[in-house]
């Protein structure tokens, strides 16, 4: 599984530091002497049926429950069984990584449906140019002031609501 | 006789192509940039060059890079 290589190398972590903390030796020896057992954490068996659950820092078979804290085992015991049912979750629900391409089609997918609608888009506006034209047409073959008065409108109106929503960002932007 | 009655055909075709194909250059590119395309594709339908002008100095703010240049 793949969580076995992070905890090998926590292991492999925790014994290296055993090794260069010269008090960590005589405590490993201790449980040979009074003769303790060491504490197992309840994912320990997994590492002898071979079910792939061997999660159990090695420092632990070793080392006595007595010189590590309650909350330290505790902590330990309840990562090996996370780990183990969170391996058991990935194997009873597999999710696939989709693979490059579909993304790569997912995006070309994307830029069509954009595409599309920018057409449809572009359509409507011509439509609107025709209906305006019209209109402005209309202003000025038969009232010459309603033309004029149109684009001033037409300079006035845009100017008015840019600077209105500049506003409205500017005060977003503050608070 | 009024002053539009003295445009030639040509003269409308022409004015309509401009004013189309500001409109329309306006509308992609502020639609592309997400600023409010149908305001100013609007606009551009209806004068020229105004909007272009503003659109330049508003949202594209032409000015920043002439500024970086001098």
């Amino acid at each position: 599984m793949d969580n076995n290589e992070p905890q090998a190398a926590r292991s492999e972590g925790s014994e290296a530091k055993k090794q260069r903390d010269p008090a960590a030796i005589p405590q490993a020896a201790e449980p040979a002497r009074s003769g303790e057992t060491p504490v197992r954490p309840a994912g320990a068996a997994g590492a002898e049926t071979g079910s792939g659950v061997d999660a159990v820092p090695a420092h632990m078979h070793r080392q006595p429950a007595a010189k590590q804290t309650q909350d330290e085992t505790a902590d330990e015991r309840a990562d090996v069984a996370l780990r183990h049912h969170l391996d058991a979750l990935d194997e009873m629900f597999p999710f696939p990584t989709p693979e490059p391409g579909w993304f790569r089609q997912q995006a070309a997918e994307a830029g069509r449906r954009r595409k599309q609608r920018l057409y449809r888009e572009l359509v409507l506006l011509w439509g609107a140019a025709l209906l305006i034209w019209a209109v402005l047409y209309v202003a000025i073959t038969r009232k010459p002031a309603a033309f004029l008065w149109l684009q001033a409108a037409a300079v006035l109106a845009p100017l008015i609501e840019l600077g209105m929503n500049k506003r409205e960002v500017r005060r977003d932007d503050n608070t | 006789m009024t002053t539009h009655d003295q445009l030639p055909l040509w003269a409308w075709i022409a004015i309509g192509a401009v004013l189309l194909g500001q409109g329309t250059y306006l509308f992609v590119d502020a639609q592309r940039l997400g600023r409010r395309y149908w305001l100013w594709g609007l606009w551009g339908l209806i004068q020229f060059p105004l909007p272009s002008i503003v659109y330049l100095l508003a949202v594209r703010r032409v000015y920043r890079s002439w500024r970086r240049q001098h």
